[in-house]
């Protein structure tokens, strides 16, 4: 029984290994093209490794895009606060849909689900001659507003499922050592959350910082434009070498998402395997 | 499970909720009753000073328009085809990853790496390797795998094009869905699971009898998740082959976009958006009545109740 | 606890910083900017002497804008010129903005008349006339008349080309004439019709090269079409001079040839899913012939060495004249500095330096005859041949949707998966049921 285990371990370990390798192929591809000179990377012949490192097409960036800088942080600005107030709403909406019971509070479900459900093209007529009559076209508030409206839904229904798993006997335990209704929402029930909302935080800045439509239509100039609109300059009739380029700025547009990603590792982790334990 | 003091609750509930839904109200409120009255009507946004009322005609001409109909079977197969195999594959990466093989967490790591690509950006990654002159794809098979015969023109032809776009898809999201999966799993609680293993049972029944009856709360998630990538599919096609070559990987949410911003026709636009909704309305209903469990525990019935609901909305 | 307050510390700091960056950047209506920088950030009080120019992104890269720029200023003593870029010409921005009597530029720069008719029909635009604009070292006689077609609605002009493109096949000499395709003068021998041309490709595509590479991508299918109909039929329309042409067997012959061309393996159809992947091949040396706008050939001579490069009409585009496309130039009546605008487009942006620097290192051509008298290429006046009786895509409503379908059907049709009859009948069914007003109205 023993060997048979170790072996069906040893499989395991090897078809995770080859699954992980495959998932990290493109992002370890577009790296190398990005530092191989254009005569390497437009050939047939497959070459993984540069002959030699070439930062030309990450230099080429700096001085293509003038406004990087803008863009970059058009695209942290809007991010943060989207993701900020995404949270925030969706914990308490989530935790005010999973643990209260209130006349029209599946309306209220009902509505925010909504959202989702539509293409959000449709939207983006609408909020913009609403947003030009506020004059907030060309601002970054004029793109956190929509980015938290659209990520909501998702966010609500991720962390309403987080506080369904909490037990109510927390809850109860909270309330008997006298704590009111936010403090035991802050204090005993986020906590129990954390991977919830990591998840939350991740999933909301990754779809705003790449997102593209609105920001095409809602940012006008550099003032706030955000690093997606800032990508395609490199694209369209420029040059048509452009991988090399496009390879560099992807990379450059990955990292701090990537940050971001490892330093909430931990919270995943330390999520799942809470529940595990209690369980 | 009821709190005990339900009228103070009841205060606290609204409380709670205020911030959010006023917000969501006050700023989507009307951008979506705008959407709604204007896919009744005929409205060229570049041409038309105003909206003109046509009733259900842009409904009715949907199903008369050959690419709608197009688009409408493409998002089709790419539901069918996506929606289960993401689930499976997902799935079963989970499980895997359960057993807690050394190294799980590295290969965990790696593989919700790619959750963090924003979607718009996938696509040109995957189509600078789908490449048929100069992609990694086709220059490994060749050259590698010796297999020229199996290299093809990934995102110029018909069906291979559909299939890249799944391959991409699947690679996109299957982090999220590992993830949901993962923590599903690590809910189950351990003694059920020891006292299958005591009573005998080894570990392909104890996965089939034990541990994926027990999913159904990853299910109902997982299954929303797949359901609005699948229908809503659009940076994917829009990027790698815009929607080509033919129509052949045309999908809704693209149709609805060329309809809204090359066409300028807003209320056809409005009106496909709508009909989107309404499948995905439809499909998670079903998916929530499929996974629906037959003890009466509130918390599941309320959602259930929530489906119903919303597919009367 | 240490780490706690430690966190909560930068969480703070964070915040603040983040909410000092947004203020920043959120400029209320009677906020001032504090940021400078030429690109970055104005006040929204329109002043009179900031003009602004929306640029497409791609031309910042071959225009000396910021010359331009700096020349500018230098003879208008306290205007500024700011340069905002976007990808790609965006009708709905333009409109959604200027239908709410706003506008972020001046100067809007790129796409031709089609996308210029929403604006011209709401009145949103400035016309150009002989008072405002036409005068002196600008009089019409002094623009190619194909150029400045493309940005007349009616008659009227709504649109200044700021420069032009014409179709034409760019080949790689040396691959010619190894095939035996070059005269005793070293210049290609261009091929007489699509039978000739079929040919050539045939005796070009070996291995590790391919013969031909025809524009199908999104951005030329259309252009493509109409060139070459207008090379093989002297017209592109149908009798009623009005409704382009899919009918009758110069359109199927046509048709058959492409066919044969791909079926055959001597073009590729990468260009479905790449726009750009003939002109890559093109300038990596692995493409013998591209059917594209003519600038390709100076483009890639960059790469290729000027002497390797030429081009050859697109067969028949010599007599009848091939098709023309620009990128042009239009003023929002929102606009409080239109007169500004105009000069800097006189003095800048028609200027000979400014425009040459494109011509020769990109083939970008100016819409100004006085600009080709002191060229270097010798194909320029091959090219000036098809470029002067050059057609102008006609001018309909739903182009955009003719566009849209024809690029499926071609693809449609080259994969195989319907026959030219079927795309004959397709594409005549559908052009009947397009609107081809010019939307003017």
């Amino acid at each position: 029984m023993l060997s048979k285990k170790k072996v069906a371990r040893f499989f395991v370990g090897l078809i995770l290994a080859l699954i992980s390798f495959g998932w990290l192929i493109p992002f370890i591809w577009t790296l190398l093209t990005s530092v191989k000179v254009n005569d390497e990377i437009y050939t047939n012949i497959l070459k993984f490794l540069p002959s030699h490192l070439y930062f030309g097409h990450y230099r080429s960036i700096f001085t293509k895009l003038g406004s990087f800088f803008s863009y970059f942080k058009n695209s942290v600005v809007v991010s943060f606060w989207s993701v900020l107030f995404n949270v925030i709403f969706a914990a308490t909406l989530g935790y005010s849909f999973s643990k209260f019971e209130y006349y029209g509070k599946k309306i209220f479900e009902g509505f925010i689900m909504l959202v989702i459900t539509l293409p959000y093209v449709i939207y983006l007529i609408p909020i913009y001659i609403m947003q030009s009559k506020m004059n907030m076209i060309d601002t970054n508030l004029g793109l956190i507003l929509p980015y938290i409206a659209t990520n909501l839904p998702m966010s609500v229904f991720i962390m309403r499922g987080q506080f369904n798993g909490v037990p109510n006997e927390m809850m109860e335990a909270a309330r008997i050592d006298g704590a009111n209704q936010w403090q035991t929402f802050s204090k005993t029930v986020i906590p129990v959350v954390k991977s919830g909302i990591a998840t939350v935080i991740i999933m909301t800045f990754v779809t705003v910082w790449g997102e593209f439509t609105y920001a095409r239509t809602l940012s006008v100039t550099p003032k706030s434009q955000t690093l997606a609109v800032g990508i395609t300059f490199l694209r369209d009739e420029a040059a048509s070498w452009q991988y090399g380029t496009l390879t560099a700025t992807i990379i450059l547009s990955l990292i701090p998402v990537m940050v971001i990603f490892l330093s909430m590792q931990k919270y995943f982790v330390k999520g799942i395997m809470a529940g595990a334990i209690k369980g | 499970m009821k709190m005990g003091y339900r009228k103070k609750s009841m205060l606290a509930g609204y409380a709670f909720a205020a911030p959010g839904m006023i917000f969501a109200v006050l700023y989507m409120g009307y951008p979506l009753l705008r959407s709604f009255y204007l896919s009744f009507t005929n409205y060229n946004f570049a041409f038309d000073s105003q909206p003109a009322l046509c009733g259900l005609e842009n409904y009715i001409n949907m199903f008369k328009d050959s690419y709608f109909l197009d688009s409408f079977r493409n998002t089709a197969v790419f539901t069918l085809a996506f929606f289960p195999s993401l689930m499976i594959l997902s799935l079963i990466i989970a499980l895997l990853l359960d057993k807690g093989v050394k190294g799980s967490g590295i290969y965990r790591t790696c593989i919700f790496m790619s959750m963090v690509v924003p979607l718009s950006l996938t696509g040109i990654i995957f189509q600078w390797i789908f490449n048929n002159q100069y992609g990694l794809l086709n220059s490994v098979l060749t050259q590698i795998f010796g297999l020229k015969s199996w290299t093809h023109n990934w995102l110029g032809e018909g069906k291979w094009a559909m299939f890249s776009i799944i391959v991409v898809s699947l690679w996109k999201n299957m982090g999220m869905l590992v993830i949901f999966f993962m923590a599903g799993l690590a809910n189950i609680p351990d003694d059920i699971i020891e006292a299958a293993k005591i009573d005998g049972s080894n570990s392909i029944q104890t996965t089939f009898r034990i541990i994926l009856p027990n999913l159904k709360e990853s299910y109902i998630v997982c299954g929303v998740w797949a359901i609005i990538q699948s229908v809503k599919v659009f940076e994917q096609p829009f990027v790698m082959t815009n929607g080509g070559p033919g129509t052949s990987t045309l999908v809704l949410y693209q149709y609805t976009w060329q309809n809204a911003f090359k066409y300028y026709e807003m209320g056809y636009a409005s009106a496909i958006g709508y009909f989107m909704g309404i499948i995905i309305l439809i499909l998670s209903a079903i998916n929530m009545f499929a996974n629906r469990d037959k003890n009466v525990d509130e918390v599941k019935s309320k959602r259930k109740r929530k489906g119903v609901v919303s597919h009367a909305e | 606890m240490r780490k706690e307050s430690f966190r909560k510390m930068t969480a703070v700091a964070l915040a603040g910083v983040m909410t000092a960056a947004t203020l920043a950047g959120c400029g209320g209506s009677a906020k001032k900017e504090v940021k400078g920088g030429s690109a970055k950030t104005e006040s929204n009080a329109k002043g009179d002497n900031n003009l602004r120019v929306t640029v497409q992104a791609w031309m910042m890269g071959k225009y000396d804008f910021e010359g331009a720029k700096s020349s500018f200023e230098k003879n208008h003593p306290g205007v500024t010129v700011t340069y905002n870029q976007v990808d790609n010409v965006d009708v709905t921005t333009s409109m959604l903005e200027w239908s709410q009597g706003k506008t972020s530029c001046d100067i809007a720069i790129g796409g031709d008349r089609s996308q210029t008719v929403p604006y011209a029909s709401n009145d949103y635009i400035v016309e150009f006339t002989d008072d405002n604009f036409f005068n002196g070292d600008f009089t019409k006689d002094k623009f190619y008349d194909t150029f400045l077609e493309n940005g007349n609605i009616e008659g009227k002009q709504f649109m200044i080309p700021l420069l032009g493109e014409v179709v034409g096949i760019v080949c790689n000499i040396p691959m010619m004439k190894e095939a035996g395709l070059v005269d005793d003068k070293g210049e290609i021998i261009p091929a007489k019709d699509w039978n000739e041309l079929y040919e050539y490709a045939k005796k070009l595509t070996k291995d590790g090269q391919t013969g031909f590479g025809i524009d199908w991508g999104a951005n030329m299918m259309l252009y493509t079409y109409e060139a070459c109909l207008n090379g093989v039929a002297g017209t592109i329309f149908k009798d009623d001079d009005k409704t382009m042409d899919f009918t009758g067997d110069k359109v199927k012959g046509l048709m058959e040839t492409w066919k044969k061309l791909v079926d055959d393996g001597y073009t590729t159809t990468d260009v479905f899913a790449d726009m750009d992947a003939n002109r890559t091949q093109f300038k990596s040396g692995q493409l013998a012939m591209h059917l594209a706008p003519a600038s390709r050939w100076i483009e890639a001579g960059e790469n290729l060495g000027a002497e390797n490069v030429g081009v050859m009409p697109v067969p028949g585009t010599d007599e009848h004249g091939s098709l023309n496309y620009i990128h042009g130039m239009v003023i929002p009546k929102v606009s409080k500095n239109q007169d500004l605008a105009i000069q800097f487009m006189k003095e800048e942006l028609l200027k000979d330096s400014f425009q040459q620097g494109a011509i020769n290192g990109y083939g970008k051509m100016s819409p100004l005859k006085a600009h080709y008298d002191n060229l270097d290429n010798k194909y320029w006046p091959e090219v000036l041949k098809f470029t002067e009786n050059a057609i102008t895509a006609p001018l309909y409503k739903d182009t955009t949707k003719l566009d849209t379908y024809i690029q499926t059907e071609v693809q449609q049709y080259l994969t195989g998966a319907e026959s030219v009859d079927d795309f004959q009948t397709r594409m005549d069914e559908y052009i009947g049921k397009l609107d081809l007003s010019n939307g003017m109205s």
